[in-house]
């Protein structure tokens, strides 16, 4: 009697916890997308503000890539499409359908729309957000839309990435067997070299519809899965440009333009450029330990430090690229202003001196990055040499998105190494522009907000810009870097714990 | 005589209250101590004589006026180990933002020893008042931490209650 209670209680067990799981199953794939028609007023305040936020006209007719003026052309939304979407935590957003892409291979299948935030029938953002996927063919986007941002999608293995409505990227996630994983997925490109040409190409975050010539170089995009800072998937997915023995297609909104992989190529074909900096200050860690275990960054650093512990004056040294196109350094000569408290460095986007994606320096008093180190990147976005680079088609937007997107600051002190990464541009811009006739007062508050945290300039810094960037340090000689926060419970400093996988 | 070695008795007894000010240390305030107010008039206390400290809520922060000239301030610090800098780390940090915050007027500079207890002395001169602030060591991730304001013709005053009151602060 006693065995046949216990497997009734048993039983009835499984059978509560079944339906606990499957009822938390449901309710992640709940939300909806309504069929409440938006009021005419609506979708002209939607178009008014997509109008304003995108950062070039567009242009109906290509352009020879020699006009380093030309506009990129842009993703406009099917605004006759729009409807209300409820997301499954709730949030309500207004979906609209953007021109669809064939990416010209069955491996994966790719849909992208618009979403916007509405707040009080006030617009308040806008997003591209694409969808690639293994599992599912994409044809019925309600379910996805409706919990892409919900850590478990049902039958869905593949990325979601999110970009503003420059196609700018603003980040990405990563789904195996339906659940989020530490990953982090770009569309990235590599060209192939022309007779009597440098090797040419473009570094996108996303799918850019380029406006491009048949004097275009070649061009391979792919889908690039990134683990721990390591390539970890990656499949070809269409070519632009003149490639020779194939259409060589514009890739613009629907149109086909895909060619075979390139030689050698495959879908394992790896790339050797830099991955951009995810949104996720955990996700940046990874490729912080990498950059700074590359061999020229790290002689640099080591020089950096020696000599700003024997001098107690700062050294530093740009850390630049021979092109966005490649991971390779090639960081600026490591010098000094003769000065305890100052290094200048020096800014470039060319050929002649490469591609400045952050600086190093040193700081003999050991302090964290000053004020005016956080916001010397964002005076960088009004450099002139942005708008000169023949390497991105259309120059300007996507040399500064990469710039964006690419650009950290390294602080090396005795006790170990800081690096600050950009979370909001916008802060820092308007950081930078206070800083340009408050240097003196913020330099003071810099001294003050040290002096209450008993001698921790960490805490410092993360208050007066903790809105702007992010903060990690690692000790002396080690790579692991741990994001450091303002504690919200005693505004005291901690290190941010990470998910682990 | 008798009267002046029961003055000189009373005096001595009752220059230092004990009083449990701190989690971590106990503390002997000053005789005449006058505390500010509550901790709203506290915060504009500390605002209009320091320009600072209200940036740490969770810090019970206790602020003395000493025979109407002097003010002196304490408060408990704490900090996880892994962020934990040393004593003379922190004293390089404090000098290097002081030379970029007052240029023209840095701080000053150096380390004392009470009861065990390792503590940063800087000085410096900030709208026209004195300042003498205190930091201990991390001890098991506590510390202590306060401030002395002053004028110029208190200087004295001001050094012999600093050593005075570091001498009366001891671990629990």
């Amino acid at each position: 009697m006693k065995k046949t209670n216990l497997l009734i209680t048993l039983i009835t067990t499984i059978i509560v916890l079944t339906c606990t799981i499957l009822s938390c199953q449901k309710k992640d794939s709940q939300g909806s997308i309504s069929s409440e028609a938006l009021s005419q007023t609506m979708i002209q305040s939607l178009k008014d503000w997509h109008a304003l936020n995108l950062k070039v006209q567009s242009v109906t007719k290509e352009n020879s890539l020699g006009d380093l003026n030309q506009a990129s052309k842009k993703l406009y939304p099917k605004w006759e499409s729009a409807k209300y979407v409820t997301l499954s935590n709730g949030e309500r957003l207004v979906y609209v359908d953007a021109p669809g892409y064939d990416l010209g291979t069955n491996t994966i299948n790719f849909a992208r729309v618009f979403l916007f935030s509405v707040n009080n029938d006030k617009i308040t953002g806008g997003q591209i957000i694409e969808f690639y996927s293994k599992t599912n063919d994409l044809k019925n986007l309600s379910g996805l839309i409706a919990n892409y941002k919900s850590p478990t999608i049902p039958n869905f293995d593949g990325s979601i990435i999110s970009y503003d409505v420059n196609y700018g990227f603003q980040g990405s996630k990563v789904f195996v067997n339906s659940k989020l994983i530490q990953s982090t997925a770009h569309i990235e490109v590599k060209a192939e070299t022309k007779p009597g040409t440098q090797t040419l190409g473009n570094r996108v975050a996303g799918t850019k519809i380029l406006s491009e010539g048949q004097d275009n170089p070649c061009t391979y995009w792919y889908y690039n899965i990134y683990t721990d800072g390591e390539l970890t998937d990656s499949i070809y997915l269409y070519s632009t440009g003149n490639c020779g023995g194939g259409s060589g297609g514009s890739g613009g909104a629907g149109d086909g333009g895909s060619t075979s992989p390139p030689p050698g190529g495959g879908n394992t074909q790896t790339t050797t450029q830099l991955p951009p900096f995810p949104a996720d200050p955990c996700a940046q860690k990874p490729i912080l330990n990498t950059e700074a275990n590359n061999a020229v960054n790290s002689n640099a650093a080591q020089s950096i430090r020696s000599n700003t512990i024997a001098t107690g004056k700062e050294y530093g040294a740009e850390q630049n690229l021979y092109s966005p196109q490649t991971d390779t350094y090639r960081t600026g000569a490591v010098r000094t202003d003769n000065s305890s408290n100052s290094f200048t460095p020096q800014f470039s986007w060319n050929n002649s001196t490469g591609f400045t994606i952050g600086v190093d320096h040193g700081h003999p008093g050991g302090f964290s990055p000053s004020p005016a180190d956080v916001v010397w990147g964002a005076g960088n976005l009004n450099s002139s040499q942005f708008s000169q680079n023949p390497q991105f088609p259309g120059g300007g937007y996507a040399d500064i998105d990469f710039y964006k997107t690419h650009f950290s600051l390294t602080t090396t002190t005795e006790t170990g190494t800081y690096i600050m990464t950009v979370k909001d541009w916008g802060a820092l811009s308007t950081a930078y522009d206070y800083f340009q006739t408050h240097q003196d007062a913020l330099n003071l508050q810099y001294q003050i907000l040290t002096q209450d945290d008993d001698g921790n300039s960490d805490y410092a810094i993360l208050a007066m810009y903790g809105n702007a960037v992010n903060l990690f340090k690692a000790p002396a000689g080690s790579a692991d870097f741990q994001q450091i926060v303002v504690n919200s419970t005693n505004n005291g400093t901690i290190n941010q714990p990470c998910p682990t996988n | 005589m008798k009267n002046l070695f029961f003055t000189i008795f009373l005096s001595s007894f009752c220059f230092f209250a004990q009083a449990q000010l701190s989690n971590n240390f106990n503390v002997t305030l000053p005789l005449n101590a006058k505390p500010v107010g509550n901790n709203t008039s506290v915060q504009a206390f500390e605002s209009k004589k320091y320009q600072s400290n209200t940036s740490r809520p969770d810090r019970v922060r206790h602020y003395y006026t000493v025979d109407n000239d002097v003010t002196i301030g304490f408060w408990d610090g704490a900090i996880s180990k892994d962020l934990q800098k040393t004593l003379s780390q922190r004293m390089s940090e404090l000098k290097a933002v002081s030379a970029l915050g007052s240029p023209n007027n840095p701080s000053t500079f150096s380390t004392v020893k009470y009861n065990g207890i390792d503590y940063i002395i800087e000085k410096y001169q900030r709208n026209g008042s004195n300042y003498i602030r205190f930091y201990s060591d991390y001890y098991d991730e506590k510390s202590i931490s306060g401030v002395i304001e002053f004028s110029n013709e208190n200087q004295q005053k001001a050094n012999n209650m600093l050593d005075t009151f570091l001498n009366g602060i001891q671990k629990k």
